[in-house]
């Protein structure tokens, strides 16, 4: 019972974030001072009407006052109207959703190589405390974050397929999510828009392999961003609970290193890193637009980025709600998983 | 005669404080026969937690043992391996800390806690199979609840430290230490935390075991009453060196330390109504810069010259009686 | 503070970090000054592309364009934009925070906009602002600004919080001590250190953040020389001309390697604590 309280309050506090996102986009829509609010809705270079003009101003609703308008705006939001998209000649929502999967692809490996990497790294340093495995660690942890990912794209696209392929070398393709060839030969049929998932379950090896090799570049730079953070906070944490009374008493049983760190230390180490999981998806779903670009990945980063290019201000305005949105969600996600491993916190 | 459960011999312990190695322990010795309760006392800095952690191999990163022997059961502990301590840790010596709550870790079941003691000591366990296995050892853990008097144990193994009060917790991790059938269990200053009435429940439960389980038992504390209580012998000690040794009736009847005769006095008594309470004078010196000579001198009302100039030699007085202070010095004591 | 600040001698990470960000720092200082405007402007088709030589260190652009000439002119700008971002995000989010924290109706409001802030990831946020704002270097540096106060507004709102709770506190209000000088006085000196923990790495993620907005288009225009345009620039050159892309990216590296270097440095001195 205390568990499900406890959801429902966070998804009441979130909901409450995400309601005060959408007021903040409104205002950057409709308020702002010395801005048309129409312009954003006229194509340069495509003159209208006048009449057409009119209906448009009531469509908008933006003759009434701007709290009615918010509710006009909220309403649609709900309805799924976002508006409608000149770079992607679709509606707002529509194309966000189309595209989402590949983001969540990209992401998700992204997340998968820099936990898988970052956790063990930062236990091993923690266990080897200002020794030389320690400091190794956060010094290649610290130079992984140094480097702006879209110039590592690009450097890495340069060595992995440029001078790959001169030298004779296999190579990692540099764009797209999917061979050419592949896609029209074989082509698989979505069902959850995910091309590794839906090709292992249509049985499509090919396709999988094809998929898999698009995707080791752009997820490995994506994951350089959260990587040292990782790193960082599992090592603080890690040396934070094995100074804690109860690690000295698993030790005083006779319990070897392994069994402390995996059994004792480990589920109440891991915490941080999970509350930071939810700030690590934002910085990679920002680091995502830039990724998606350099490797001309489909999904809503690159979308996003089209869009500033060509002034689609209601674009970039339903991709930045979309995208809190998705931290919600994530927030949600990483709030419930807390409540599972700390079981004081359903409390 | 068995040889003692536990044997310490001229231990000495260093710690490293702010760039220097300075002495926290002075040639310490003590030892403990099987079914005996030894009551280790002193007051805080004294250096009694240094020592029972020596025992288990579990001393600070910032402490070294420079010299002396600790011998349970006849073996050296010394120079052991972690992993042969491990095995020590996990077979012949238990310890139980100060704070139970945090002692017992916040995210793991008690019945958990308890349990994974038999995936070190199989040999506990009769039945095969991982699963009957399992559930002996859950089963174990129960009865070793109840041997600790917690009420319904059956739900109690599957509840979380926090959902527990103090005295409860305390149990559980004493229960914790019987549950392997230690050769020697350490218990330091296991009852400072709670509040009197629980320790009393403590104190009585610990009499009851050592009648029913012959528990043999280092009992660390500060606190005179419980080991008038509960030890049979007691070593008083101070500032890292042992002050004086004897069986708890002698310590308590002539005590011949001036630091043992304060000690006994500190424990406040009604007089006339009234309740009289006898301080030692002055405080226990830093490790960081002892006194010359007998680290007690200055607080002690019978210092003379030669206690600030030499740190008096352990003496036996009597068979089981031993102090180290110069007033006894030279034939015939007193 | 003082003391603390002069122990980075001991970590020899961290003064690696402070002495190249010094000397980038110096090159960009210098370059305005001793670089004539004219290299930015002047095209010179003869020496297009050339590759790195003893005549062009970092080899010319498309323009024919000395590179190295332009990465130091670039180090100009995105320093001093990165630095007075940074400055600017410090001195709004703690003169917000400390509002926060001293005037209590005012707290649950700038919590709940510094939650809204926060819930938009940074680079998206900058995004959003900036393509409403128009493009401009002045419009992106207001963005970043916008995207990194609620940090410091939170940080100076706990530590505001914590402090009033202080006895020392209490006792300077009986002695009739008004709040204003309260807080620049007594309160200010300890809740620096958190702020001054976060703040060089902070600067290192305001450049990359700024370095890859202008990557995508935001930047000013070739005229101007940026880190992240000139990426984007060589990066159709990708293939001939590799060194138009990789100088200034490693520029950006350099730049940033050394800021979380003593930024990671300062999080251990300044505030241990300082976990996520």
């Amino acid at each position: 019972m205390g568990f499900l309280s406890y959801v429902l309050r966070r998804l009441a506090f979130l909901g409450l974030v995400l309601l005060g996102v959408s007021m903040v986009v409104f205002f950057v829509l409709r308020g702002m001072p010395g801005v048309d609010p129409l312009a954003a809705y006229i194509a340069p270079g495509l003159p209208m009407s006048q009449e057409a003009l009119a209906s448009l101003r009531q469509e908008l609703h933006l003759d009434e006052p701007l709290p009615l308008q918010y509710v006009y705006y909220v309403g649609n939001l709900v309805k799924g109207d976002w508006g409608f998209s000149r770079t992607a000649a679709q509606p707002v929502l529509e194309a966000l959703l189309a595209r989402l999967p590949a983001t969540v692809e990209l992401a998700f490996a992204a997340v998968l190589l820099s936990t898988a990497i970052g956790i063990p790294a930062g236990i091993v340093a923690a266990l080897r405390k200002d020794r030389a495995a320690d400091v190794a660690v956060r010094v290649v942890s610290i130079t992984g974050i140094s480097f702006p990912v879209f110039w590592l794209g690009i450097i890495l696209q340069l060595v992995f397929f440029y001078y790959a392929g001169q030298l004779g070398l296999p190579t990692l393709p540099s764009r797209g999510r999917i061979g050419d060839t592949i896609a029209l030969i074989d082509p698989i049929t979505p069902i959850t828009g995910l091309f590794l998932v839906d090709s292992l379950l249509a049985g499509k090896l090919a396709f999988f392999g094809s998929a898999l090799r698009h995707l080791v570049l752009p997820a490995f730079a994506l994951s350089l961003i959260s990587l040292a953070a990782v790193v960082r906070i599992m090592r603080a944490s890690m040396l934070e609970v094995l100074r804690q009374d109860y690690i000295l008493l698993a030790r005083s049983k006779g319990l070897p290193t392994r069994t402390i760190v995996l059994r004792h230390a480990l589920r109440n180490a891991i915490t941080p890193v999970l509350t930071t999981a939810g700030t690590t998806l934002g910085i990679l779903l920002g680091g995502a637009v830039v990724v998606e670009t350099v490797f001309a990945w489909p999904g809503v980063g690159s979308l996003a980025a089209q869009g500033i290019l060509n002034n689609d201000s209601i674009l970039v305005v339903g991709f930045t709600l979309f995208v809190a949105a998705m931290m919600v969600l994530v927030n949600l996600v990483v709030d419930v998983l807390y409540a599972v491993v700390d079981p004081r916190v359903r409390y | 005669m068995a040889a003692p459960v536990l044997e310490i011999r001229d231990l000495s312990v260093e710690l490293s404080i702010g760039g220097r190695w300075i002495q926290a322990l002075d040639r310490v010795g003590l030892s403990i026969e099987r079914g005996e309760v030894l009551g280790l006392v002193g007051e805080s800095g004294s250096g009694k937690s240094l020592t029972a952690l020596s025992v288990a191999g579990l001393l600070p990163a910032n402490a070294r043992v420079v010299g002396g022997s600790i011998r349970l059961r006849g073996e050296e502990v010394l120079g052991k391996s972690e992993a042969a301590l491990n095995r020590l840790r996990a077979r012949s010596v238990a310890l139980v800390f100060q704070n139970p709550t945090s002692y017992l870790n916040p995210v793991l079941r008690i019945g958990d806690q308890i349990a994974e003691v038999f995936d070190l000591n199989p040999e506990l366990l009769e039945a095969t199979g991982t699963r009957e296995r399992r559930r002996e050892a859950w089963r174990r853990s129960v009865e070793a609840l109840r041997l600790v008097r917690i009420p319904d144990p059956e739900r109690v193994v599957t509840r979380y430290p926090f959902e527990l009060s103090g005295g409860m917790q305390q149990r559980v991790v004493i229960a914790m230490a019987l549950v392997r059938q230690p050769d020697l269990v350490i218990a330091d200053e296991i009852t400072t935390a709670l509040d009197v009435t629980v320790q009393a429940q403590i104190l009585s439960l610990l009499a009851e075991l050592r009648r029913t389980v012959r528990l043999t038992l280092l009992l660390i504390t500060h606190d005179m009453g419980i080991v008038a209580q509960l030890a049979d012998r007691v070593v008083v000690m101070y500032s890292g060196s042992v002050a004086e040794a004897s069986d708890v009736r002698t310590l308590f009847r002539a005590p011949r330390h001036p630091y043992s005769k304060a000690l006994l006095e500190t424990v406040p008594t009604i007089d006339g109504g009234r309740t009289v309470f006898r301080p030692i004078r002055g405080a226990m010196p830093a490790l960081t810069d002892p006194p010359p000579g007998c680290r007690f001198h200055p607080r002690c009302p019978d210092a003379f010259d030669e206690c600030s100039r030499r740190k008096p030699e352990r003496l036996a007085l009597a068979a089981g009686h031993a102090v180290a202070c110069h007033k006894y010095e030279g034939a015939g004591g007193e | 503070m003082l003391a603390q600040l002069a122990s980075i001698r001991r970590s020899t990470l961290a003064s690696t970090g402070a002495v190249l960000f010094l000397a980038i720092f110096l090159a960009g200082a210098v370059a305005p000054l001793l670089i004539p405007a004219s290299v930015v402007r002047d095209v010179q088709f003869g020496a297009r592309l050339a590759p790195p030589s003893a005549e062009h260190w970092f080899g010319t652009d498309d323009f024919g364009r000395d590179l190295f000439a332009l990465v130091l002119l670039a180090a100009s700008l995105d320093l001093r934009v990165a630095l007075s971002v940074v400055l600017g995000a410090i001195v709004v989010g703690t003169v917000v925070g400390a509002v926060a924290g001293l005037v209590s109706r005012l707290d649950e409001p700038i919590m709940r906009a510094t939650d809204i802030f926060l819930s938009i990831p940074s680079l998206v946020l900058a995004m959003a602002i900036a393509s409403v704002l128009g493009r401009s270097v002045q419009n992106l540096a207001i963005a970043l600004v916008l995207v990194s106060w609620p940090i410091y507004c939170r940080l100076m709102r706990g530590q505001v919080l914590t402090e009033k709770q202080k006895p020392y506190v209490k006792s300077l209000r009986t002695l009739g001590v008004g709040p204003v000088r309260m807080i620049f006085l007594h309160v200010v000196p300890n809740t620096l250190f958190p702020v001054v923990a976060r703040a060089p790495a902070d600067v290192g993620l305001i450049l990359i953040t700024l370095a890859a907005l202008s990557y995508i288009g935001f930047g000013p225009g070739p005229y101007v020389p940026e880190w992240g345009s000139l990426v984007a620039a060589g990066q159709a050159y990708i293939f001939q001309a590799p060194w138009l892309v990789f100088f200034p990216g490693v520029a950006i590296f350099l730049t940033s390697l050394s800021l979380n270097l003593v930024g990671d440095w300062a999080r251990d001195v300044f505030d241990p604590r300082l976990r996520s």
